[in-house]
């Protein structure tokens, strides 16, 4: 287990050490120039020269990546060109609003997605499946944007129900909190349930045909408990894949929904970080989403041997 | 059992929130009472305003960005400010007065103008910030080229002495985009030749917090001294009825309308035209603008076939100034078509241009053969970030292939257009939009001394020298209609295709209001 656990890490630090080698050379490649950026055309090439100086751009490029790398290492990811702190604070004020989002939305998807599959499976052929899976068309057809735009004129602007900008913390309320991110989290949420209803409805009918379900139910044992506590928990596997997926996928994606609602996300400040070039920003999102995405891999192959006892027991025979 | 009871707490979670939703809508509608004898007016005391961009400096020195002078003109006084009739009027100082041959300019400064910080304002503080701004900024390098300083004379007297005549300086310093911006020497001093970090001014507004990506808290200034009884544009009486006021930096149109619907700002810029019809249709919205600002054609004169006059000439012929605006505005109520640098409310330096700029296809045709014109496409610049001259950018380009010209749209976003710009290898041409301005010194895209299509003629340069030697404003401004104008386009050293307006959507309960660059955020008064 433990030469397991490492062997994993190493990867995922080779994996991260080549990441952030391109993601580097990328954005240096493309054009543009943050001091340009930040004093307009205005500005007198002295000006820009000095500032360039001041950020260190003037010096190479290995040089400047020997600079970011070695203070990665040490936690420090730098400082912002145009934000006036630091790398780690810009990205700590916005990670809390990605990851409260992106957690309601899978907790919606899931509450949703589940019992759908089941239902679509247990009714295969029939209506009930029918409208489900043409409902999940939808769900993975309808672009976020789209969604979020109509929940808005809606539930905000003909209904006046919620409110479709911004975003509160929990400490400025609970009940204003979860006002602001009602709408934002259906956005994302749609798309992921649709995604999950459909593998969770397609694994399940796989194990539906099984004989010890057949035998189970030739038993006698109760309906509700054939479908969850044998047929469901078989199924879940590639349904906690799918789930682990789309939630490293939300937070990378949650970019157009922070934009539409203007939730000051992850994504808000990385589409922000991009379009003004603040290299150290967007080295440092790209860092923290991979490690995110990481987490995630490692958990869903911790929550494996919870669900699945055959996966901890053929681990403890090898 | 215990799942089932879960799942209806939850469910009934879910159903409270959507039932207590209309609860929202009640924002902040306390106010303070403003007795007038016979009337109480209670206003909000909380303001919300969404503006569509973020400044990537607070710094007003360093650059001409709309969003920064946004910010800027709450917090920062200058010692002239534009009224409405775009005409410069004291405002830190009370006085000043020009030697006969406008080379030697003594500002005599209002007493007892306090800065945010307590500090009162006085001439060391001025000399900072102006000959930090000189040093900064392009602008006034056109008319104050010799290294010239402010010095101080007293505590309450700043003066310069020019090498070369500048009747124009009063216009000069309050240039509306690199704002003169006063502030206390003490900041200058510590941000040495880096960007101040500290905005620290005598507006009426102070800045609390700049949270970025999200917003721009301004507080009321207690101390502030007033000049005027009354406000003109810009200048005069600055009386906020507010409290505290949050510029939202809400970067899509559509969601800054919706905002304002919902109640939750009260006033919103930069909308969308299309929205136009829903927001003059709802009773609870009011909306207006105000054309101040232009869309000009920059032709790049330092590579490029545009280094050659018969070029220059033949574009001039090939576009037609107003299907380009037309079809860059679609709202006929928020653009004039006009090839002149001004507008015609500026009766100072407007002119009728026509029998210069007109579309005659045949003079192209002409002037392309006798440049022998080889068929090498002119590159224009563009970017999507911004829809006026991605817009313009595709019609001109339609207008150049009819007329004969080939062309090459190269598109991308803004850093890289502005990388692009720097550069004059790269492209031939783009379209871009200025504040409109209020003199000939402060038209960004035909003064020499910053990187727009890298204008540096000696035609040029020797007539704004005249202009500015003028015994009187009047000459200079007759001199600009009579001579200048017709220069700049005889030799075709730039376009404007017009002035033009954003719409801005206010809540109905807005009480006074001005727009004049923008709003003026300052006078701004909303009831309750």
């Amino acid at each position: 287990m433990v030469k397991y656990i490492v062997k994993r890490l190493l990867s995922v630090l080779i994996t991260i050490f080549i990441l952030s080698i391109f993601v580097f050379s990328l954005i240096h490649i493309i054009p543009g120039d943050p001091a340009r950026t930040m004093l307009g055309t205005d500005a007198s090439q002295e000006a820009v020269d000095a500032l360039r100086d001041q950020l260190g751009l003037n010096k190479s490029l290995p040089e400047q990546y020997k600079i970011w790398l070695i203070g990665a290492l040490q936690g420090d990811l730098g400082q912002s060109y145009f934000r006036n702190q630091s790398v780690v604070k810009s990205i700590s004020e916005h990670l809390g609003p990605t990851l409260v989002i992106s957690i309601w939305a899978q907790l919606l998807a899931i509450l949703i997605a589940i019992p759908s599959g089941v239902l679509a499976a247990l009714h295969k052929g029939k209506v009930l499946d029918s409208t489900i899976v043409a409902g999940t068309l939808i769900g993975i057809s309808l672009p976020s944007f789209l969604l979020s735009l109509f929940l808005i004129i809606i539930f905000g602007v003909n209904l006046k129900w919620l409110p479709v900008t911004g975003y509160k913390t929990i400490s400025q309320g609970l009940g204003l909190h979860l006002k602001y991110i009602v709408l934002p989290s259906i956005s994302l949420a749609v798309m992921m349930a649709a995604l999950i209803t459909r593998m969770t409805r397609s694994s399940m009918i796989d194990v539906i045909s099984t004989d010890y379900i057949k035998t189970a139910t030739a038993k006698g044992v109760k309906s509700n408990s054939v479908m969850f506590k044998h047929a469901l928990r078989n199924a879940f596997n590639p349904i906690l894949t799918t789930i682990g997926q789309s939630f490293g996928s939300l937070m990378a994606g949650a970019a157009v929904v922070e934009t539409v609602f203007n939730i000051p996300g992850i994504g808000q400040l990385v589409v922000s970080s991009v379009l003004r070039r603040d290299y150290p920003v967007i080295q440092g999102i790209v860092l923290v989403i991979s490690l995110i995405y990481i987490a995630i891999n490692f958990c869903v192959d911790f929550l494996y041997g919870i669900v699945d006892p055959r996966v901890r027991i053929s681990g403890k025979l090898k | 059992m215990e799942k089932m009871s879960r799942f209806k707490i939850g469910l009934m979670l879910v159903l409270c929130i959507i039932a207590s939703g209309p609860l929202y809508a009640s924002g902040q509608q306390d106010g303070s009472k403003d007795s007038d004898g016979s009337k109480e007016v209670v206003y909000k005391s909380t303001l919300n305003v969404a503006y569509e961009a973020e400044p990537n400096t607070l710094d007003p020195h360093s650059t001409g960005a709309t969003a920064t002078r946004e910010v800027g003109r709450n917090i920062y006084e200058g010692l002239f400010e534009l009224d409405a009739d775009y005409q410069p009027r004291p405002e830190l100082c009370e006085s000043y007065k020009a030697n006969d041959d406008f080379t030697k300019y003594t500002f005599y400064l209002r007493k007892g103008v306090k800065f945010h910080n307590g500090q009162e304002m006085k001439a060391e503080d001025v000399c900072a910030s102006l000959n930090r701004w000189l040093v900064k900024n392009g602008i006034p390098k056109k008319s104050i080229k010799h290294g010239e300083q402010f010095v101080k004379v007293d505590d309450y007297t700043v003066e310069i002495s020019l090498e070369q005549p500048v009747v124009l300086l009063p216009y000069i310093l309050a240039n509306n985009s690199i704002f003169a911006a006063i502030m206390p020497a003490s900041v200058i001093e510590e941000a040495g030749d880096g960007k101040v970090d500290k905005y620290i001014g005598t507006g009426p507004l102070m800045l609390d917090e700049w949270k970025q990506t999200q917003y721009v808290h301004f507080v009321k200034f207690d101390d502030y001294v007033p000049y005027a009884e009354e406000s003109s544009g810009s200048w005069g009486k600055k009386d906020p009825k507010f409290k505290d006021m949050y510029m939202y930096f809400v970067t899509d149109p559509s969601i800054r309308l919706a905002g304002l619907e919902t109640g939750e700002y009260d006033v919103a810029v930069g909308l969308s035209y299309d929205d136009y019809d829903r927001i003059i249709s709802n009773d609870e919205l009011i909306t207006d603008y105000d054309a101040s600002n232009t869309i000009n054609l920059i032709m790049n004169k330092k590579s490029g076939m545009f280094t050659n006059k018969l070029y220059r000439q033949a574009l001039s012929f090939a576009v037609d100034v107003d299907e380009i605006i037309a079809g860059t505005i679609p709202l006929k109520s928020c653009y004039n078509a006009n090839a002149c640098f001004f507008a015609k409310k500026q009766p100072a330096w407007y002119t009728d241009v026509s029998s210069f700029v007109y579309q005659d296809l045949g003079k192209v045709k002409s002037l392309l053969a006798e440049a022998n014109y080889d068929g090498t496409p002119c590159r224009i610049i563009t970017t999507t970030a911004i829809p006026i001259l991605y817009n313009s950018s595709l019609i001109l380009k339609q207008q150049l292939e009819e007329a004969g010209i080939k062309t090459d749209l190269i598109v991308g976003d803004w850093a890289t257009m502005l990388n692009y710009l720097c550069d004059p290898s790269t492209y031939d041409c783009y379209t871009m939009g200025y504040p409109l301005a209020s003199n000939p010194a402060s038209v960004m895209y035909i003064t020499s001394a910053i990187n727009a299509g890298f204008t540096n003629d000696p035609g040029l340069n020797a007539m704004f020298d005249e202009m500015n030697s003028k015994s009187s404003l009047e000459e200079a401004s007759e001199y600009w209609k009579s001579e200048v104008q017709k220069y700049c386009n005889e030799e075709a050293l730039a376009f404007s295709f017009g002035d033009f307006s954003y719409i801005t959507g206010l809540t109905a309960k807005t009480v006074d209001y001005d727009i004049f660059y923008g709003v003026v955020y300052y006078n701004l008064a909303i009831a309750e």
